[in-house]
């Protein structure tokens, strides 16, 4: 007796199926919804993780230690204090770490351009999939997934964004050669967009090349023996060539020049704790901080958020199962003419009841199996929504 | 089959409503009987009594060689199921199935249905094109005849049928009671039937007025 309790129940779900439709995705979704935030809780952790166990110290200007952790670790855009060069310098000359700059304050078609040097892929573990590292001015390697999404390669171009519209004096877009591009390595390195320090130092507009003023007279306001002035017809270069790259100058003392982070890798257990304490209610405008510790009290808070939005769930699951309950309740009520018409035909009672019952545990399977899906889809897509929503 | 015989019924609804009393009804095996009267009289509710969808307060029917009235709710369903041919005045149809599932909807729980015989019904009744089509579809007349297939697929010994023509025209009406004779009377069934329509009580063996005038 059960297949034709399960055919009437199928039939009427199927020829009723935008209805049914409807209710089993709200059923799914919040369903779904508990499963997809474990799903999004476990790939932020499984994503910070391993760079923040990974990355001993981090110096950064005074300010949020979060915020320093989120933009010098996973590239999140953050308006970070500016960090001076000198201060990173004269932590490398203390001898008691490595120390690799970070310069994360601007962006080439949506993703972070970091300016470093060389130790930074070395530190990491990059290597180039195709081409190779940078190795003049004006070249850039692209992360893998950057490349892939945006379909860039070896000797393409990329201009860096324009970060203030308005602002003439500022900065300005810099086409940069693409040199390499990175192997995967499931971080935000793969989103990112790598130059060399002095590379992000000309997008800032500290450092430039243009027209040789002293040679063109006609470009020319006033001139000294130490100064000239030259007028606004003098053109900047937006591409370091090799023509060009030789004129390319730096202005004022670079040690004054800001970065936005420095990897500390300090020598031994030693070196970090005397780091640690050098830092450790110092006057200076530098802050040293442990990832991993900022990672911790990341994850607990994120924990106890998740814990909160379950309970929440549970009583929205609650609310729509009672909801989903009344729905049946008045769907069985309105359709008493069909039942007492099986009845009279001589359907079994018992069939009857289990053709309704079937038709609950139809739409709950559906449901059941949505949430799975959404979950799944989740599931698979959260790393790259985790890296996206850090960038 | 050896017909149908009713005595000493009686029935009164709940609440004080429509008292109907039937002190004997027989109809032979093969015979047909048409139920007459005006509205309200109770014609509907002694159909139903004489299939066992409502129960007498008093006296006996027998279907056969079964006493319906000693029968269990479960064991008069299954005799409606197996052996009872039902045709209601607002045809019952599922629209949400289509022309032959609810043509073999009986024969799903346990009916004795034959697919061959049902498509071949149909197909005297206009109704193969239709085979797949939702009920929801319908007009009234195709539904009435959907519900006269579906009361004929299993080749009952009793066909109770409220008003069966009442959307058809005259031509339909016609291939319907002979369709209903072939497959009731012919094969030793009994055919009860309430009608308002002369003409159809004229063909058939028996009338029963209900009427409490002539009464």
């Amino acid at each position: 007796m059960n297949r034709p309790a399960w055919f009437l129940a199928w039939r009427y779900v199927a020829t009723h199926r935008l209805q049914a439709g409807l209710l089993t995705a709200a059923l799914g979704l919040v369903l779904a919804l508990p499963l997809c935030l474990h799903f999004m809780v476990r790939a932020t952790q499984q994503n910070m993780e391993a760079r923040a166990q990974g990355t001993p110290q981090l110096l950064g200007a005074r300010g949020s230690a979060l915020d320093l952790m989120l933009a010098g670790l996973y590239f999140k855009r953050q308006a970070l204090p500016a960090l001076q060069q000198r201060d990173a310098l004269s932590l490398r000359q203390s001898g008691l770490a490595q120390v690799i700059p970070l310069d994360l304050r601007f962006h080439a078609q949506g993703a972070a351009i970091v300016g470093t040097e060389l130790d930074y892929f070395a530190f990491r573990g990059l290597k180039p999939a195709q081409g190779r590292l940078f190795a003049r001015l004006g070249e850039c390697v692209v992360g893998a997934a950057l490349a892939g999404s945006r379909g860039l390669k070896v000797g393409d171009s990329v201009y860096s964004s324009q970060e203030q519209l308005f602002d003439l004096a500022g900065v300005y877009p810099l086409k940069m050669r693409i040199s390499g591009v990175l192997a995967p390595n499931s971080s935000a390195d793969d989103e990112a967009l790598f130059v060399d320090l002095k590379t992000a130092w000309i997008i800032a507009g500290m450092a430039h090349g243009h027209d040789d003023v002293a040679k063109n007279k006609a470009e020319q306001l006033s001139q000294s023996a130490k100064h000239t002035v030259a007028n606004a017809s003098v053109r900047t270069f937006n591409e370091v060539t090799p023509d060009n790259e030789a004129g390319f100058h730096f202005h004022g003392n670079t040690q004054d020049y800001p970065l936005s982070a420095a990897i500390v890798l300090p020598r031994d257990a030693k070196a970090e704790a005397i780091l640690a304490g050098r830092f450790q209610g110092s006057k200076t405008q530098a802050q040293l901080i442990r990832p991993a510790e900022q990672y911790r009290t990341l994850i607990s808070t994120l924990f106890e958020l998740q814990r909160l939005s379950l309970a929440l769930f549970a009583a929205i699951l609650l609310a729509a199962s009672a909801i989903a309950a009344l729905v049946f309740a008045l769907s069985f009520r309105l359709r008493q003419r069909e039942f007492h018409t099986l009845t009279e035909l001589g359907v079994p009672a018992a069939a009857l009841r289990r053709s309704k019952l079937l038709e609950v545990v139809i739409i709950g399977l559906m449901s059941i199996a949505g949430s799975l899906i959404l979950s799944s889809l989740v599931a698979v897509l959260s790393h790259s929504w985790v890296r996206w929503l850090l960038s | 089959m050896s017909g149908l015989c009713a005595k000493d019924l009686r029935f009164a609804h709940p609440g004080g409503g429509l008292r109907l009393q039937v002190p004997r009804l027989e109809l032979a095996a093969g015979q047909s009987l048409g139920l007459l009267g005006p509205s309200g009289v109770g014609k509907t509710t002694l159909l139903k009594l004489l299939c066992g969808l409502l129960q007498a307060q008093g006296g006996s029917i027998r279907l056969g060689k079964q006493e319906l009235q000693q029968l269990t709710e479960p064991q008069r369903r299954e005799m409606r199921l197996r052996e009872m041919g039902l045709i209601f005045q607002d045809f019952a149809l599922l629209d949400y199935l289509s022309v032959g599932e609810n043509i073999l909807l009986p024969a799903r729980f346990g009916a004795p249905a034959d697919q061959a015989l049902a498509l071949e019904m149909a197909g005297r009744l206009d109704l193969r094109e239709l085979w797949q089509r939702p009920c929801a579809q319908l007009s009234q007349g195709e539904r009435q005849r959907v519900a006269i297939v579906r009361a004929l697929a299993h080749s009952p010994a009793f066909v109770f049928a409220d008003e069966p023509t009442a959307s058809l025209d005259v031509g339909r009406r016609d291939g319907v009671m002979q369709l209903l004779r072939e497959r009731v009377c012919e094969r030793g069934g009994s055919l009860i039937l309430i009608t308002h329509d002369e003409a159809l009580m004229r063909g058939l063996d028996q009338r029963l007025d209900l009427n409490p005038c002539r009464a």
